[in-house]
């Protein structure tokens, strides 16, 4: 009669053990696929800005005919950054650097009162300011779920069942170069 | 953020399962009160429960048709501003179903969120709305909005909501009725003394049912303006448009007339600032915490320089002198700062008029002057701010010129720039008065 009790609480507590790395196992894979999912997110809205810029060039060109030189770089730009190269860091800085064609080209459609009165231009700048936006906010989304991902990982019983299992590790993704973050104003 | 979800959900569903458990207790009560026999007892609560059910499927379709032939569907025509921001606020918490968005043709600033999961999740925005705040700011709401989405707050307040009403009505409808339906005077002390005591719930049923809804609203309001300020990283945003519409229901007649529209006072609780200043304030029956503190708290994330749940927490904590009301899960306590407003690429909606101010603006914010491709090189011996105003100053003489306007300098050190369509023969300097001729 001992043993069969014996026998009985050693079997709630290994069914406990395993309903336990279940739930953890679970909920670890819930987490990186959500990292996954918010990876491919990001790409979505690259490549959208991508299809956005040419008509942008587009509509530019009638009314800053002469402003030749940022219209190439912005083309020369786009075309690189959607040649999407295997090498993440490589392609993050490519995007990074048409992010920086496409600000000086809007500041020098400032000088243009009749192109930023057109409708086309207005809608495509709402556009791709929102683009902007959400490509940052696709970043945003990936780097609070691989924090998430990487915090579940390595709390206590979880961390035992991660190595179990070999869950890998994630990176952050950073697009912008540190200065960035430090944004400078002069105020005049 | 699904971690945050269950954690809410873990916590809340207390709050609701004593509003249900209260629920039931009442029904009971009212029999008990009615009679003394077993089987009426059980004849009553099923009465009650079918009425409860009723009002149940009542409530679940009422928000948007409360609004009748005012709301409209938006489907991202015309000016896809509102539609890009919400699609930026889902990409930024998670959701996988884009929300419905409609819109209320009221002057009156307000935006709130209904549905009952967010795969049905509707955002209503008013066109008052729309119109007075910019970018940013209606960003801050509709981030707000979206967080009750995501936290299941439309489904848990509407719940509790319906609740807090059935408590109330039935509650009404017995005590009017009291006179007629009398216990069978049978009873034995303990017969006696249940009666009282269920008869002292049944008093106290409806203001105790009240001030769990009212907690339950204030604690998620807050946890709303929390996850916004994370979502967004940009708390300003938020306070800047919560300071616009409280100001303007305060002074505005058309909320007093609005106000006196809407019946029930729970269809106004679930708006982002509640229309009547009694709703608001972080005593025991009000939905709505104070808007000043609310804006006070994200300001003082933004000077923390952090956007995420802990910082609203000590904001809080700090502010109110009060504890949290929030606990954080070890997912949720994590750092994330905050970044500038959106400003990457500057806002196109001036006028060839404001073209001074523009220019001034382009050249004194970071898009220009981006530290990785410096425009000219600053001579040796000078510091670096003062390197960073040469540059900026070569960059704004050159702006003038690609924008043809003419420059006259003034003996007195004042630069005078003239737009092309400037049609005078001469220009007096503002400063020293000196009379200028202008020459192409």
């Amino acid at each position: 009669m001992l043993t069969l009790g014996l026998l009985a609480a050693v079997g709630i507590i290994v069914l406990i053990f395993v309903f336990s790395t279940i739930g953890i196992y679970n909920s670890l894979i819930s987490c990186k696929n959500q990292v996954k999912n918010a990876y491919s997110q990001i790409k979505v809205q690259l490549k959208r800005r991508h299809d956005l810029i040419p008509n942008l060039v587009e509509v530019v060109k009638k009314y800053a005919s002469h402003e030749e030189t940022v219209l190439t770089k912005v083309v020369e730009a786009r075309n690189m950054a959607s040649n999407v190269s295997p090498d993440a860091k490589v392609q993050a800085q490519n995007e990074n650097i048409l992010s920086g064609t496409l600000k000086t080209l809007f500041a020098v459609a400032e000088n243009y009162p009749d192109l930023k009165a057109n409708q086309n231009f207005m809608q495509l700048s709402e556009e791709l300011v929102s683009t902007e936006n959400k490509v940052s906010f696709a970043r945003q989304f990936y780097n609070d779920s691989v924090m998430q991902y990487n915090n579940k990982k390595e709390v206590f019983p979880n961390n035992i069942i991660a190595g179990m299992f070999n869950f890998e590790n994630f990176e952050l993704f950073e697009l912008d170069s540190p200065e960035e973050a430090k944004a400078v104003k002069v105020q005049f | 953020m699904w971690q945050q979800i269950e954690s809410n959900k873990r916590k809340t569903f207390f709050i609701l399962f004593m509003m249900t458990f209260f629920v039931v207790i009442f029904g009971l009560c009212i029999a008990i009160t009615l009679s003394s026999d077993i089987i009426n007892i059980i004849i009553y609560n099923i009465i009650f429960y079918a009425i409860v059910i009723g009002m149940f499927i009542y409530g679940y379709k009422r928000p948007l048709s409360s609004f009748g032939d005012n709301v409209y569907q938006y489907n991202g025509e015309g000016d896809k501003t509102l539609l890009n921001v919400v699609s930026e606020m889902k990409i930024a918490s998670g959701l996988t179903k884009m929300p419905e968005i409609y819109i209320l043709d009221s002057s009156i600033m307000n935006a709130f969120a209904c549905g009952t999961n967010p795969n049905n999740a509707k955002i209503v925005v008013s066109k008052g709305l729309l119109k007075a705040l910019n970018r940013d700011e209606l960003q801050g709401v509709i981030g707000h909005e979206i967080a009750h989405i995501v936290n299941r707050d439309t489904c848990y307040l509407l719940y509790a909501s319906i609740i807090v009403n059935i408590i109330a009505n039935i509650s009404n409808a017995y005590f009017r009725g009291m006179t007629r339906s009398r216990r069978s005077s049978k009873g034995s002390q303990a017969d006696i003394i249940i009666f009282f005591i269920a008869l002292i719930f049944m008093i106290l049923a409806p203001i105790l049912a009240n001030m769990f809804y009212f907690f339950l609203s204030r604690k998620r309001e807050y946890l709303a303006d929390a996850c916004s300020a994370q979502f967004t990283r940009y708390p300003e945003g938020l306070a800047s448009a919560l300071k616009k519409i409280s100001g303007e229901i305060a002074s505005s007649e058309e909320s007093a007339k609005e106000l006196k529209s809407i019946s029930s006072p729970l269809a106004t609780a679930s708006y982002i600032v509640p229309l009547k200043a009694k709703s608001e304030g972080d005593g025991l029956f009000s939905t709505h915490p104070s808007t000043k503190n609310r804006i006070k708290i994200l300001l003082a994330m933004s000077g923390n320089l952090r956007a995420d749940l802990a910082a609203y927490n000590s904001a809080y904590e700090s502010i109110t002198h009060n504890k949290s009301l929030m606990k954080l899960t070890d997912e949720e306590n994590r750092k994330v700062s905050l970044r500038e407003a959106h400003k990457e690429i500057p806002d196109i909606s001036n006028t060839p008029a404001n073209i001074n101010a523009q220019a001034v603006g382009i050249v004194g914010s970071s898009q220009i002057y981006d530290e990785n491709q410096p425009i000219g090189e600053a001579p040796e011996g000078y510091s670096n701010t003062e390197k960073e105003i040469r540059n900026h100053r070569e960059i704004e003489d050159m702006m003038w010129t690609l924008a043809k306007y003419t420059v006259i300098n003034c003996p007195c050190g004042t630069k005078l720039r003239l737009p092309q369509s400037y049609l005078g023969q001469t220009i007096t300097c503002p400063h020293c008065k000196m009379q200028h001729k202008v020459v192409e």
